[in-house]
């Protein structure tokens, strides 16, 4: 009797637990291909919400080039060319004959007000367009820029090339530029920055860029938590470009950048 | 060989605690904890064997722990704060049958097979929802099985598979060796398959 019972609990014992067994294992398996599924369908829903953002970034940054350069043009053809005709017409007033004096006087302070007017024209259409970037290219353009600012006197910039100069389609050469002007644009206004040292480093894949200043520099903890307009503006060019940016900073220690740009071999 | 396996085999996956502690997160420290009491009682419990005491109240005392720490750690895996406060109810009703049912049902010197089962059901039902949640919150960020996953996977065939081992211990006749050395070995085979794939989810867990 006893000897049933035992059996009989066995025979329960065993096949409930190979039942149960596996009911758990499949409960995991499932669990574990659903889940995994789920995970897929997200991430293939990011990439797509990923590819959208950046189509939109570049859309935006197209727009605000195209934007730039109409407002770089009317500068240059209606404001530059109008104050010139202002300027020869300042000339002639000059000519007149002035007992006094007092006319030319004013004509030659208006004249000089008018040199300096055109000057600042020319050099924010400059800025708003850099005008050799097509005509004499990015390194030759580059150079130029960094010229007139160490021509100011306020500050030296080093430029170094290493490698061979490889093809850079245009909306790289330009999101380079723009990255640049930025960087420098922060370190003379912001940074009290002296000194600037800019490297490229071409190998067959990618561009290298490192830049570093010696100014203030800034908080990490800025850096990482409140980007400012600049920095973010810097990380959408180089993203639109497919690159990647990195900013270093140590509190009156100068500000670092490295920027790394895949280059299509051609 | 099995069964004196199984009793050893919980050193694995806590020396892998041991090992990455500070780069855990609370639910596997209690886990931790959980191991290290497993592990105690396990020695302890040999121990009295050895001597030829009677180590049940052993296993009534390891049944109240093992359900507070594993739904505690299951707890700390749901976001929904006011089923928190369902599992607290849930843990103080456990504890109170255990306690009951020690001292009025089934006394501390038999197998305490009611609160086994109650704790095992409780337990597969909350790794149920665990999993359920796991899914309403699955992201690209964990597309790889987690720690945790892992270890609730160890957990739910642990206890699923050992139902019928918790339920039926009463009803065997306890002078049939063979009988009773099957059910241990099968026993300590799910206690070695559980304690693997809680090595595995801390593994994970340390490398992340």
């Amino acid at each position: 009797m006893e000897s049933n019972q035992t059996l009989n609990v066995f025979y329960a014992f065993v096949i409930g637990t190979l039942a149960l067994l596996t009911l758990a294992i499949s409960v995991v398996v499932i669990f574990s291909i659903y889940r995994k599924r789920l995970a897929e369908q997200q991430l293939s829903l990011e990439k797509k919400e990923s590819e959208h953002r950046l189509e939109l970034l570049k859309n935006n940054i197209e727009a605000t080039e195209a934007e730039r350069r109409r407002i770089a043009r009317d500068l240059h053809d209606e404001i530059g060319s109008q104050l010139t005709a202002i300027r020869m017409m300042m000339t002639n007033i000059r000519n007149t004959n002035d007992i006094s004096g007092e006319v030319d006087r004013t004509a030659e302070a208006s004249k000089k007000m008018l040199d300096e007017t055109l000057q600042s024209v020319r050099s924010i259409s400059h800025n708003l367009l850099p005008p050799g970037l097509e005509k004499f290219g990015f390194f030759n353009t580059l150079e130029d820029f960094c010229n007139h600012l160490m021509n100011t006197g306020q500050i030296s910039i080093e430029l170094q090339i290493e490698g061979e100069i490889l093809f850079m389609p245009k909306e790289t050469e330009l999101a380079l530029y723009r990255v640049i002007q930025e960087l420098f644009s922060n370190a003379i206004r912001h940074g009290k920055a002296t000194e600037i040292r800019l490297k490229f480093e071409f190998s067959t894949s990618q561009l290298l860029m490192f830049y570093h200043d010696n100014g203030s520099g800034t908080d990490m903890k800025y850096i990482n938590d409140k980007k400012g307009l600049g920095l973010r503006n810097m990380e959408g060019r180089i993203a639109a470009i497919n690159g990647q940016i990195e900013f270093h900073s140590i509190e009156n220690q100068g500000f670092e950048s490295k920027i790394n740009i895949p280059l299509a071999n051609e | 060989m099995l069964i004196w396996l199984s009793s050893w085999f919980v050193i694995v996956p806590l020396l892998l605690c041991a090992k990455g502690y500070n780069g855990l997160t609370l639910p596997f420290r209690i886990i931790f904890v959980h191991l290290i009491t497993a592990f105690a009682i396990e020695r302890i419990s040999h121990v009295m064997m050895s001597q030829g005491v009677n180590n049940m109240p052993l296993l009534h005392f390891y049944t109240i722990t093992e359900f507070l720490f594993i739904s505690t750690y299951l707890k700390l895996q749901i976001e929904n704060k006011s089923v928190w406060k369902t599992i607290t109810v849930i843990q103080v009703l456990f504890v109170s049958f255990s306690i009951f049912n020690s001292l009025f049902i089934q006394p501390i010197y038999k197998f305490n097979s009611y609160a086994r089962s109650l704790e095992a059901l409780i337990l597969i039902m909350l790794i149920l929802y665990s999993f359920a949640s796991e899914i309403r919150n699955v992201s690209s960020k964990n597309s790889n099985s987690n720690g945790i996953t892992w270890i609730n996977s160890g957990l739910i065939i642990y206890f699923t598979s050992n139902l019928f081992l918790f339920a039926l211990n009463n009803y065997y006749d306890p002078t049939n060796k063979n009988v009773y050395e099957i059910f241990w070995t099968v026993h300590a085979a799910l206690c070695i398959s559980m304690y693997s794939l809680i090595s595995i989810g801390i593994w994970k867990a340390i490398k992340h």
